[in-house]
């Protein structure tokens, strides 16, 4: 991978693909400075404290009865813990960020003589922050079971760490179980389920129950377990 | 987008005036009053994933050999912002254009001014239309 241009980033929240109506993405993440400075130093010193999630989106806004920006933005506008992820790519293995955010601002319509635009402001809501992984499903349909999309090769989890999951659902047929699934090989000739988004009914972001260390595995999956009807679905896994 | 439906469905926009002829394409002659559909400038990429593009579109109206009083007066009709022979207003009466688009809007109007048709100088306009559809259509 080298430098690319930035037309092809990847925008999911909740139950909604905004890819192709976004023209802008941001991810702030920060921590706060705290400053040790004690007498006797000729120098500050610092250290981080606690970590913040930011969000910034924007694009070209339309409405309709649910499938379009409008309605979810409206819709989930102090929503905690919406799922967020995000990925400079669309393609699957491509780096991805995961977060879950409370929406506190959603601006509509601009100027004269422009697409008429949509933007939100987003934070992240929970003690989980933001976590790095892979989109290991791009937004396709499923209707059978199986392992879906491909296999991202994050590393170990270790001791202090955790595996952690997104999956949305664009569109749901009747009812769906998605395992996060581990192996040793890139062939998974051996693989143990981790962690699953059991009995998904309805269209939406889930986030993984996050799954402690420390595993050995380093090569990761989706697998569906379980389904009835056709999915439209997208995910990422990652560690931290 | 499909730049010849998109071309398709301003012709066939422009052609809800009454006794206005109109192409998709540009001429090497026709009867006047003509109105077609000239070059177009792509923008690609204006939104993620493929999600939008955009067209600045070029169009031709070429309404007669004359150039006196009655004619200048006859081409600012065509050039006004509403009126049964709108350009601007005909040019929104599909704003899918048939589906192959967003929307669709005149941006601009530059006239009376001579226009070539097949070698002829006719009197008429040049008008500046912006057409926003997804890019992965």
């Amino acid at each position: 991978m080298s430098h690319f241009t930035f037309v092809d980033a990847t925008v999911w929240i909740g139950g909604f693909d905004f890819t192709s109506d976004t023209n802008q993405v941001g991810l702030q993440l920060s921590t706060t400075e705290l400053d040790n400075t004690c007498f006797g130093q000729t120098h500050r010193s610092r250290i981080g404290g606690l970590r913040n999630t930011a969000i910034t989106a924007a694009g070209n806004w339309y409405s309709d009865t649910a499938a379009a920006p409008d309605p979810n933005l409206y819709a989930a506008l102090g929503t905690k813990d919406r799922v967020f992820t995000i990925a400079p790519e669309s393609e699957e293995v491509s780096t991805a960020y995961m977060a879950q955010g409370l929406t506190s601002q959603y601006d509509l319509f601009g100027q004269l003589d422009q697409v008429t635009p949509w933007s939100l402001t987003a934070s992240g809501s929970n003690k989980y922050g933001c976590v790095r992984g892979q989109v290991a499903k791009a937004k396709g349909s499923v209707n059978s079971t199986g392992a879906t999309g491909s296999v991202v090769e994050l590393g170990a989890v270790g001791a202090s760490q955790y595996l952690y999951a997104s999956l949305h659902v664009f569109s749901a047929g009747t009812t769906i179980t998605v395992q996060v699934q581990s192996d040793d090989n890139s062939g998974f000739t051996t693989p143990t389920t981790r962690g699953t988004f059991s009995g998904l009914t309805a269209t939406g972001g889930n986030f993984l129950t996050r799954v402690a260390g420390s595993i050995t595995d380093t090569y990761w999956r989706f697998n569906v377990s379980a389904i009835t009807g056709t999915f439209q679905i997208a995910g990422a896994i990652g560690i931290r | 987008m499909d730049l010849n439906a998109v071309a398709d469905g301003l012709a066939a926009n422009a052609a809800t005036i009454t006794d206005l002829n109109t192409l998709a394409f540009a001429p090497s002659d026709g009867a006047e009053p003509l109105f077609w559909v000239g070059t177009a400038e792509e923008e690609f990429d204006t939104a993620m994933g493929r999600g939008q593009d955009q067209l600045t579109w070029t169009c031709y109206l070429a309404i007669t050999a004359a150039d006196d009083e009655a004619a200048q007066r006859l081409v600012r009709e065509y050039m006004a912002g509403s009126g049964t022979r709108s350009i601007r207003t005909a040019l929104r009466t599909d704003r899918s254009l048939a589906g192959a688009a967003s929307d669709v809007r005149a941006m601009n109007a530059v006239g009376p001014v001579p226009v070539d048709l097949g070698g002829r100088k006719l009197l008429g306009a040049r008008f500046t239309v912006q057409v926003i559809g997804r890019g992965n259509a």
